[in-house]
């Protein structure tokens, strides 16, 4: 085997390196918010350590270009995919990922905009805009919140659950997943709750200090207000038409390299083994998403990723034209120390002919853990 | 008001059930509704005051006069139908003008309605609402979805292992609707206790409470199609349908309820601008009953669209071998379609009575017949799986056999080896079946009555309601009693039946078992079980009308002394043919003695017995006729056998023969298991005259013994004679002194004549009674 890294290696590792580090960027986000359940004023002291340590111009060109390079591999990916028949989990997280850019855009420019004014970010000065002044952006902060969360959370989550070292994380990170956004939209709620005045249904308990931010800060000029602004709503256009713009583009693109695939000829999967049953399908997809497309049940825990192994399938015959593993799913299949015959089920786009072979974990996960330890045992003597 | 909305969501889970449109929440609303809200609340003086006059004891007086008083009035105008219409006509008439008006408003609905929503809720509560709403539903969501990894593995092992038979296929369901409702409880429980977390402005409570019921109603619709389709998982599926149709349908249910759901929850937000309209009384009314038409008129194109895409779709899945009939399909369809029409009407013109009575029973039949269908499959499935159990096993008994019969070597003995043939199995579920069908119908038929009278705000078990009340409540209890009866009469019945199906006559010549008796009660039981359940029916349904029955049951009483006196002689005879059963004397096709008669028992009545002698004729004895019954036919039976042999017989010979064809009998193929105690010689029991009596016995199941003392007899003669041993003739010895040949004529007439009179038979001991039929 070559040492050298194949492309899809080098992507699938970039896209969840600058996902984890996106997803810290998040969760530090929503851990302030958090505060807010205790006051505003807790949220703005904490806000250096755990908001504004990202905003600095070193770590706010990282972040950015981590957008992007996960922006643009995500694109790529979709553009890979055979079929938009994915899971649920895929689904959602495909559709949170394009609508991430759109909301966060607004909110980008925003803060760039009160920066460029000169008025401090702190949330004492945010909140009433989002509660008070302009409801229906604090609404779309929410579900950017929301989306975010379940974009990086569904990222996070089969990564973990893709290796069965990571697995014992996923204790931990269960509470995660659920806690920090839970307890993050309280603390907006209760915070906002602080910076609505009475009459109008909050407690009003931190306008006091509201006034006085404002009553601190001098507004420019209203041409440059008007100007700023413009320039911000403009910016917003842009990014929103064209993230999603480069999303139809993308799309279009896939359905034209798709309905360029030989996809007439027919290729006829056997399943032997204790759920039997036979897929008659047209070839150009892969093993995974044929089942997918049959509602066949089938092991997958990384979604078709080629990190989990658990959609390992064994060939028992085969007529049709099986291509030789490439490196990605050679490198899992040496974690298992697997034989030749033994191949994985998301990577494996079967050619027209007849196919037969049996899972090797069974779809309900029921024999993961043997398989895991058999595997484990199996280890040491492959690595000699 | 209130009282509506609380029904709602059980309702609308009900409604959705029996596929009925959810036209359900759209009650119809009274006048008053709309001005309740402008009546300010009482000043505490004014409470306290009220309870100064309440406490007075002439206040209290003069109250209950007055409440006398309107009793009697309202009595008079409930007695006069004429009036009673009038009033209904005139209220028909007032809602259809305005339903005119409202008509005449639509153009100007949208921006009325618009103004109300704005001046109602400022744009920030509204946007704050939505917000809080979305975060209520995050934290529901994520606890679920914690739950639901937790159970993960288990949902996938039910939903994957392939199904072992009907039953554990129900049972599989029931467990993975069971953790998916459970996730569905902590959904519930995760938003709505967020939400009650916070304090909140009564209408923005009103408005999230509305969301998040039409959201748990919504998942709880769809997790009752799950549990019935399985449209993903097609090892859990209880519809005999193929993942196709059951996906179809799944969907089909999804689309039309999540659009009946968001008119309701439009309609919800109409209510709530009526609740804090600024523009109160006719205008409001007039503008709310026009949206309510425009969403009535949406739902009911829904409900007609569904009722018609479920025509065109459905069958475009059905398997070709299934027994579709268009017309039929077409047929239901129809009708479905003119009741949620007729419902319609009846909501627009305000008759709530019919509109309920469309709603809740018009489906009702439809239902019935798909339950009823979809035990029977279920029974079919389950009798199906014993059915090629049944069939494996003989197939591996007959493999078996076809082994054991080619290791025979001999050609004519293969030859006379028959196949088996496969033992018949009768229906596994006579009894479950139609009960089952009986309970699920009667469960179904009183949820819709009990549905109707909630809704009419009728309590069906208080006495003293009014007539309308009165009368629902005799047609429940009429419908309920029938019911019952209906369901124990078939519970009976088909028990008995099955009992009386499974009784096998016995053989001839072998003596009938237990299970006799009870086929001569049997029949008796499921006729008086029949008139018990009759009668008490019918004094029920009496009762209920408010007829007294004691008079009825005291006259019956004494109607029942004086029959008994005249009919004494048939009384008796049922009460001790009663008895003789009970005390098990006979059975049916036993053996028996009466006096002078004998016979078998050939039928068994509630007056009397038919008894057939074994030369054909038939007696009929009445009960009440029976001192005693001898019973030929119970156990055993031992009978005696004489022969009479010359008194040089060598008894010990005799001893062994008798023993020797003893075991010959009992060796026999035909009768031999039947003997209980084969023949064996007594020795002598008597001498006579001129020989000796040898007694033999034997003892065998009753009405066998007949054959064995034929054979008996036939088979000691035999061996006597082989052996030499004569059996004994009457003879006469004459001694003749003189020489025989000097004899006249005359001596030898006298010598005959003498010998003639020996040899006459004594008149000692009388003959045995033949004891045979």
């Amino acid at each position: 085997m070559s040492q050298t890294l194949s492309v899809a290696i080098v992507r699938r590792t970039a896209l969840i390196v600058t996902g984890i580090f996106l997803y810290l960027f998040v969760t530090s986000h929503l851990v302030n918010l958090i505060l807010g359940l205790i006051s505003v004023e807790l949220m703005d002291a904490a806000r250096p350590w755990l908001s504004g340590m990202w905003s600095g111009p070193f770590t706010r060109n990282i972040l950015m270009m981590s957008l992007m390079i996960h922006f643009f591999l995500a694109l790529y990916s979709l553009y890979l995919r055979n079929t938009l028949r994915v899971s649920t989990y895929d689904a959602v997280q495909l559709g949170c990922g394009i609508l991430i850019i759109p909301l966060l855009a607004p909110h980008v420019t925003g803060i760039a905009a009160t920066e460029q004014l000169g008025a401090p970010t702190s949330y004492i000065y945010l909140l009433p805009y989002f509660w008070v002044d302009s409801p229906g952006d604090g609404l779309r902060q929410v579900i950017l919140l929301t989306v975010v969360w379940l974009h990086g959370s569904i990222g996070i989550f089969t990564w973990l659950r893709a290796q069965e070292a990571r697995r014992s994380i996923l204790v931990v990170a269960y509470p995660v997943f659920v806690g920090v956004p839970i307890l993050a939209l309280l603390g907006y709620v209760e915070a906002g709750l602080q910076v609505i005045p009475q009459d109008m249904g909050g407690s009003g308990a931190a306008l006091a200090q509201v006034e006085a931010v404002f009553e601190s800060f001098s507004f420019p000029d209203d041409d440059v207000i008007a100007s700023v602004v413009e320039t911000k709503f403009f910016l917003d256009r842009m990014i929103v038409w064209g993230s999603l713009g480069l999303v139809a583009l993308v799309l279009l693109l896939r359905y034209r390299r798709i309905s360029l695939l030989p996809r007439d000829e027919t290729v006829n999967v056997i399943y032997s083994d204790e759920l039997p049953s036979t897929i008659s399908a047209g070839s150009g997809l892969t093993l995974l998403e044929l089942a997918r497309e049959a509602n066949l049940p089938h092991a997958s825990l990384c979604q078709g990723r080629g990190r989990c192994g658990t959609c390992r399938v064994r060939i028992l015959s085969s007529t049709s034209n099986l291509p030789a593993p490439q490196q990605l799913e050679q490198k899992t299949l040496s974690r298992f120390s697997c034989p030749k015959d033994v191949r994985l089920a998301c990577q494996l786009a079967p050619g027209p002919g007849r196919l037969e072979l049996e899972r090797i974990v069974a779809p309900d996960y029921s024999d993961l853990e043997i398989h895991d330890a058999q595997a484990r045992a199996r280890q040491p003597e492959a690595a000699e | 008001m209130s009282m509506a909305k609380g029904n709602f969501a059980a309702f609308l889970l009900m409604f959705a059930l029996v596929s009925v449109p959810a036209q359900a929440q759209f009650l119809p609303q009274s006048g008053e509704s709309a001005e309740t809200p402008a009546v300010p609340a009482p000043s505490p003086n004014d409470i306290k005051e009220l309870n100064r006059l309440l406490a007075d004891e002439g206040v209290q007086q003069w109250l209950r006069d007055a409440a006398k008083d309107e009793e009697t009035l309202a009595d008079e105008t409930s007695q006069s139908p004429r009036e009673i219409i009038e009033a209904g006509v005139a209220r028909i008439g007032e809602r259809a003008s305005l339903m005119s008006q409202a008509v005449l408003m639509l153009p100007t609905l949208p921006s009325f309605l618009v103004e109300e929503w704005r001046e109602g809720l400022t744009s920030a509560e509204k946007v704050r609402g939505a917000t809080l709403l979305l975060i209520f539903i995050i934290v529901g969501a994520g606890l679920e979805w914690l739950y639901r990894q937790s159970v993960r593995l288990p949902l996938l092992r039910l939903e994957q292992t392939p199904s072992r038979g009907p039953m554990a296929r129900v049972t599989s369901a029931g467990q993975r609707a069971a953790l998916i409702f459970a996730g569905l409880g902590i959904f519930a429980a995760g938003s709505i206790g967020t939400f009650a977390a916070f304090e909140w402005p009564p209408l923005v409570r009103a408005m999230l409470l509305d969301l998040l019921a039409i959201l748990l109603v919504f998942r709880a619709l769809q997790t009752v199609s799950l549990f019935f389709l399985a449209p993903f998982a097609p090892a859990l599926r209880l519809v005999p349908w193929t993942t196709g149709l059951a996906r179809a349908v799944h969907r089909l249910l999804t689309v039309a309820t999540a659009v009946i759901l968001i008119f309701s929850v439009v309609y919800f937000f109409f209510d709530r601008i009526e609740e804090l309209g600024q523009t109160a009384g006719e205008d409001m009314e007039v503008a709310m009953t026009s949206a309510a038409l425009v969403l009535g008129l949406c739902q009911l194109a829904v409900v007609l669209v569904t009722i018609f895409a479920a025509g065109r779709i459905l069958p475009r899945y059905l398997p070709v071998e299934s027994n579709y009939d268009p017309r039929l399909w077409r047929r239901r369809q129809f009708i479905l379609a003119i009741v949620s029409i007729l419902a319609f009407a009846a909501w627009v013109l305000e008759i709530s009575g019919l509109f309920w009575g469309l709603v809740i029973f018009g489906p009702l039949p439809l239902m019935l017949i798909a339950v009823r269908a979809w035990i029977d499959h279920f029974f079919n499935q389950a009798t199906d799986a014993i059915m090629s159990q049944h069939q494996a096993d003989f197939d591996v008994a007959l493999e078996e056999f076809r082994q054991e019969v080619d290791k025979i070597e001999d050609e004519a003995e293969r030859a006379a080896m028959v196949e088996p043939e496969m033992p018949h199995l009768p229906d596994p579920y006579p009894v479950a079946r139609p009960i089952l069908q009986r309970a699920v119908r009667f469960v179904l038929i009183l949820c819709a009555i009990f549905s109707f009278a909630a809704i009419w705000g009728v309590n069906v078990f208080d006495p003293d309601a009014s007539p309308l009340a009165w009368g629902l409540r005799v047609l429940f209890d009429s419908v309920v009693v029938l019911l019952l009866a209906d369901l124990i009469w078939t519970w009976a019945r088909s028990v008995i039946d099955k009992r009386l199906s499974d009784y096998r006559p016995p053989e001839d010549g072998s003596a009938p078992g237990p299970e006799a008796r009870m086929i001569t009660l049997l029949p008796l039981f499921r006729t008086s079980i029949l008139v018990i359940v009759l009668s008490m029916v019918a004094l029920t349904i009496m009762t209920s009308l408010g007829i007294n029955i004691a008079p009825i049951l005291a006259g019956a009483g004494i109607l029942g002394i004086a029959i008994g006196f005249g009919t004494q002689s048939l009384v008796r005879d049922i009460v001790s043919g009663l008895f003789f059963l009970i005390d098990d004397a006979f059975r049916v096709g036993e053996y028996i003695e009466v006096g002078s008669l004998m016979g078998a028992v050939e039928s068994i009545s509630v007056r009397s017995m038919r008894i057939r002698h074994h030369r054909g004729k038939v007696h009929t004895v009445p009960y009440g006729e029976l001192k005693s019954v001898t019973n030929h036919s119970r156990d055993w039976v031992i009978m005696k056998l004489e022969f009479r042999v010359p008194f040089e017989t060598d008894l010990q010979l005799v001893k062994k023969l008798v023993k020797k064809v003893g075991a010959e009998l009992k060796a026999n193929d035909h009768y031999g298991p039947s003997i209980l105690s084969t023949l064996k010689s007594q020795g002598v029991r008597r001498m006579e005259e001129f020989n000796m009596v040898v007694g033999v016995k034997f003892m065998t199941k009753p009405g066998e013994q007949w054959l064995v003392r034929r054979d008996a007899y036939q088979k000691v003669r035999d061996i006597f004679e082989a052996n030499g041993i004569r059996m004994a003739e009457r003879n006469v010895k004459v001694e003749i002194e003189t020489d025989p040949s000097k004899l006249t004529e005359e001596e030898k007439h006298a010598i005959a004549a003498a010998a003639q009179e020996a040899s006459q038979p004594p008149a000692g001991p009388p003959k045995p009674i033949p004891d045979e039929p």
